[in-house]
């Protein structure tokens, strides 16, 4: 088969021809040290069949089946074909173009095998200015691009691909360089996030809104991932998932809610999970005022220690003042309470109210006494807008 | 000056013939050293007060309590505010010496018994001994009435045997309260069967799981139409009396209970409780599978709907904390007495292994590890020993004297020295000392047990902490305030920058060394310092962090450590200082031990105060309370494995 593609290639070699590097812009900084091939393979087009051909063309632009494998054919029968491999330059640039396409472009492999491409030897410099003056400019900056694609893509190198730019460029080379100050900083950054996603990210919307879910509940450590289903329920319209947050904290703070006072259901606001979108809803209500009064340690004197209090049974209270063990809890916001979060499969107001009535009959009995409230109208959302900007951003999966 | 204390010391004893006994035997030291004699004139000198300020307290007053001298300023509690009472150096003597001579020949049967039988069926044997009855004022029948010392030297034989000990120590503990606290009815109630041992006492404090925002789970509510209290809830780790079903016991029950008119947590008290066990609603629940004490039955109580009326509360609801602090100093005490009658017999065996056991030719006793490590547990015992009775002595001298902060320090610096020889012993005999049924291993989980016993050794180190903060921030107040203000109070501040007194260096003006043998001169320089520096702490503390010093446990655990050696100094300076006075024997090895526990305590007084004073970013704790935060996070160990690679 790969023979085939490789034919196919040959073929077919007039018409991919005419795609030639002008077009590719990393290109065009390189027009000097490229000119004369670009402009003879720009004439060459003309008349294809006359001229001799340079090997330049861009098989990935025209591959049918686009695979890792496939990708790494091409590059093999490309060094392959020839053996001083012309242009090698801008195929390693047509080549790192495509690579989203052929879905590699976070791996490894792929490059060290686009690096190994170059020639090995000829580009080391033998004398310091040679060293000094970037020695093969040109190869030199197509490698350092390289290296930059791996760098924001979050490719990190091995010890493998810097002996192979030792090869190709010795230790003088400045896409050595680039490869150490790589190797300094990308090892210390990529494990850096407090909330590291599995490798890879799974593609189920359910999965997203799990880890979603889950990571907005570390606020708490004692919080409590559950997933619900809407056919659990005999009246639900939609039939869909829930993925619910709550820790027997929020439960607590929700018995102790005074009944007068109604709960909203307030959202959808947005969390990104790398680059996919979830939405989710709180169950909140206003700010107990004065509870959070009592609270406020201002208006002690801090000075004053002459009630120090000894406990005889039991742990001493962490706090200096209400000793009798009443603290805020990380829920008790100054604008409102959260007693959970969820995100649901549908976002509808159907799901939602599923969501309340699972979590009635699920250890909070004390939902059923207490009004709640739909509050789509958030003013959350339009404040978190503002910040962040109009969502020009295109949300690739939003609870479909 | 001497001349003038010994024409004082003459005057007292003229004035007050009431006095005469206690005066006869501290004059006999007089003629030895001078030094000790001179704080026990200053002492009496002191008493004047006492024929006219006996028996004034709502509690009871037994024959006893007439005798004891005026209330003193509490000896720890004062530490944390720098000043000492110096007469307190001198070893209380309290049981006279005809009494002694009384005691010992009326201990001679238990010690005989406990010695000769190694079989013991309790129950009758026990009742003849009169073991239950040893701390029962003698009105009630089978009462030997007993003080503190004497109840305690007179448990010593039977603490040996462990399988009882728990058993009687809590007892002990019951009549403790009753005889403290209880009214006369309930007194008369119950005492005599308390002291026959037809009814036997026992604590049920602690709870298996305690509530969120309470101390107790066990719940009690005043029904008014009834004119009774309903007693709900469960309670754990109750000694009961082992191989005997039936007997009848007596607990005494902590429960929570809220204040009628009262809403609210401001409302909360709690309230102590006697309960029977024939009573109905009282259920014994399961036997506890302890790693220590197996001999002892622990079990968890129920206690169903019980109906209680008034009577059956000691002193007043709500009111249960501040009776509790008798019901735990009793504890504290008489559990300490536990841990010390086990030390002792560790260090026997540890000593008996080195003297028996040799080594490539070397007898292990001889090499200098083995040899620190019993020197060690020898200083350790012997500050339990002064520390237990130093602080019965205090409570049988003085009335109404404040030990709470004593007593707690006798049983964290016993409890802890117990388990750090349990563990020594592991060390110097090897895996020998864990073999099953082997005496090492019984004792180390012995001294596990007891390590549990109650309240947890840190709950018990923030006591400490407190209590002591507490009566400093009284007495501070004032000074905190100006020093936190500053600006407000700018000649205040020039005072302290011109002071000269620092950790290094304290300033001291105590002369303790005027109050003990002149060999203890340096011993008792180290007490001064350690005080200072303590003092020095507490000033510091207070200043920097306000009253939300209660917040800094870590400091606190510092400063409970602190109290604690210097208490355990100041008892083992007073002990050697006596014996070797009155010539005891192999005193002059007292004094050598008293020196060697001064020195070391000393020296870990000043680290711990430079930790203090240094704050949490230098002495470490910042560090450990941020990594603290990632372990809660990650739920426990977060480092990946040292083999990851991570390209």
């Amino acid at each position: 088969m790969l023979r085939k593609v490789h034919s196919l290639c040959r073929q077919r070699a007039p018409a991919i021809f005419s795609r030639v590097y002008s077009t590719d812009e990393a290109n065009t900084n390189s027009s000097s040290g490229a000119g004369n091939s670009s402009s003879r393979g720009a004439g060459g087009t003309k008349n294809a069949t006359t001229s001799r051909l340079p090997a330049i063309r861009n098989p990935f632009a025209a591959a049918q089946e686009k695979t890792k494998n496939t990708y790494l054919t091409m590059v093999e029968i490309f060094q392959e074909r020839d053996v001083h491999r012309r242009n090698h330059v801008e195929f390693i640039y047509a080549a790192l173009k495509h690579m989203p396409d052929f879905g590699v472009e976070h791996d490894l492999e792929v490059y060290k095998a686009l690096i190994d491409v170059m020639p090995k030897g000829k580009f080391i410099p033998t004398n310091i200015f040679q060293a000094e003056f970037m020695h093969y400019p040109k190869q030199q900056q197509c490698i350092i691009d390289l290296l930059e694609q791996m760098e924001d893509f979050g490719v990190m190198p091995d010890y493998e691909m810097e002996a192979m730019l030792l090869n190709v460029f010795g230790n003088k080379g400045h896409p050595l360089r680039k490869y150490w100050r790589m190797m300094y900083w990308m090892p210390k950054f990529k494990n850096l996030s407090p909330w590291p996603l599995p490798d890879p990210v799974p593609d189920d919307t359910l999965e997203i809104a799990k880890l979603a879910v889950e990571r907005m509940c570390t606020v708490d450590l004692r919080s409590q991932l559950r997933v619900y289903e809407t056919s659990e329920l005999k009246d639900a319209l939609d039939e869909t998932w829930i993925v619910s947050g709550m820790s027997p904290e929020q439960s607590k703070l929700l018995r102790e809610h005074n009944r007068q006072k109604a709960l909203y259901i307030e959202g959808p606001f947005h969390i990104w999970i790398r680059n996919r979108r979830i939405n989710y809803f709180t169950l909140r209500a206003d700010a107990d005022d004065e509870f959070l009064a009592q609270l406020d340690e201002r208006q002690l004197d801090e000075d004053d220690v002459s009630h120090i209090e000894v406990p005889f049974f039991g742990r001493a209270p962490p706090r200096r003042h209400n000793q009798l063990g009443k603290l805020r809890s990380v829920h008790q916001q100054d604008d409102g309470t959260i007693f959970a979060i969820c995100a649901t499969g549908t976002s509808t107001k159907d799901s939602l109210l599923s969501w309340i009535r699972l979590l009635e009959s699920n250890g909070n009995p004390i939902i059923g006494e207490i009004p709640v409230l739909f509050r789509f109208t958030s003013t959350v959302p339009a404040k978190a807008q503002e910040i962040e900007g109009p969502a020009t951003v295109p949300a690739t999966s939003d609870n479909a | 000056m001497r001349s003038s204390l010994l024409r004082l010391l003459n005057h007292q004893r003229i004035r007050h013939p009431l006095l005469a006994r206690g005066k006869s035997t501290k004059v006999t030291t007089h003629s030895t050293a001078s030094a000790a004699s001179s704080a026990n004139s200053q002492r009496e000198h002191a008493t004047p007060a006492a024929t006219g300020d006996k028996g004034n307290g709502d509690v009871q007053v037994d024959e006893q309590q007439q005798h004891k001298l005026p209330t003193r300023e509490p000896l720890v509690k004062n530490f944390f505010i720098g000043s000492v009472d110096k007469e307190l150096l001198a070893y209380p003597e309290v049981i006279f010496r005809e009494e002694m001579t009384n005691l010992q020949n009326a201990l001679l049967p238990l010690k005989n018994y406990f010695e000769e039988s190694k079989d013991h069926q309790q129950g009758q044997n026990f009742k003849q001994l009169g073991l239950y009855g040893l701390n029962v004022p003698t009105e009630y029948d089978g009462g030997r009435g007993y003080g503190w010392s004497a109840s305690l030297m007179a448990s010593e034989p039977d603490s040996e045997q462990t399988n009882l000990a728990l058993e009687l120590q809590t007892h002990r503990v019951v009549v403790d309260l009753l005889r403290d606290v209880g009214s006369t009815q309930q007194q008369e109630r119950y005492l005599s069967a308390l002291a026959q041992g037809d009814l036997i006492g026992t604590e049920a404090i602690y709870e298996y799981n305690p509530p969120e925002d309470d101390y107790f789970n066990t719940q009690a509510k005043f029904v008014s139409e009834t004119n009774r209290w309903t007693l709900q809830g469960e309670k754990a780790f109750v000694i009961c009396p082992a191989g005997a079903p039936g007997q009848r016991q007596l607990f005494v029950v902590l429960a929570q209970t809220q204040q009628p008119n009262v809403p609210g947590l401001m409302g909360r008290g709690s309230t102590i409780f006697l309960v029977e066990s024939d009573h109905p609603g009282v259920r014994l629940g399961k036997a506890h599978e302890t790693f220590g004490y197996r001999d002892a039955e622990m079990r968890s109580v129920h206690f169903d709907n019980v109906q209680l009326s008034d009577d059956q509360i000691i002193g007043l609801p709500n009111e249960g904390n501040r009776y509790s602090e008798h019901l735990v100093r009793a504890s504290r005490l008489r559990g300490s007495q536990l841990g010390i009658s086990l030390a002792k017999r560790l260090l026997q065996q540890m000593t008996q292994y080195s003297l028996d056991t040799t080594q490539c030719g070397t007898k292990i006793k001889d090499l200098e590890l083995t040899r620190a490590h019993l020197s060690r547990a020898m200083c350790s015992v012997y500050a339990m020993d002064s520390m237990l009775y130093l602080t019965a002595g205090l409570l049988d001298e003085f009335q109404g004297q404040d030990v709470t902060l004593e007593s707690a320090i006798t049983k964290y610096y016993t409890i802890k020295q117990l388990y750090t020889i349990a563990t020594q012993n592991l060390s110097i005999i090897g895996p020998k000392s864990l073999h099953k049924d082997q005496t090492a291993e019984l004792e180390f989980r012995n001294a596990a047990q007891l390590y549990t016993l109650g309240e947890s050794m840190d709950t018990l180190g923030m006591f400490i902490a407190l209590s002591g903060l507490q009566h400093a921030g009284q007495a501070l107040n004032a000074g905190v305030i100006k020093s936190r203000n500053p600006l407000f109070h700018p000649g205040h501040i020039f005072g302290k920058f011109f002071d000269s007194a620092s950790i290094e260096n304290p300033k001291t003006k105590m002369q303790l060394s005027d109050h003990v043998h002149p060999t203890l001169d340096p011993a008792a320089q180290c007490i001064e310092h350690s005080i200072a520096r303590l003092h020095m702490a507490v000033d510091l503390m207070l200043t920097r962090h306000g009253n939300s010093v209660v917040e800094r446990q870590n400091e606190m655990q510092r400063l409970a450590e602190i109290a604690t050696l210097i208490y355990a100094m100041w008892a083992c300076v007073a002990r050697s200082s006596r014996s070797y006075c009155i010539g005891l024997p192999l005193a002059d090895h007292e004094l050598l031990t008293a020196s060697a526990i001064c020195t070391e305590g000393k020296e870990r007084v000043k680290t711990l105060c430079t930790e203090i004073f240094e704050g949490n970013f230098v002495n470490n704790d910042n560090n450990l309370l941020r990594l603290s935060n990632q372990v809660a996070k990650s739920k426990g160990y977060f480092a990946v494995h040292p083999l990851t690679f991570n390209f």
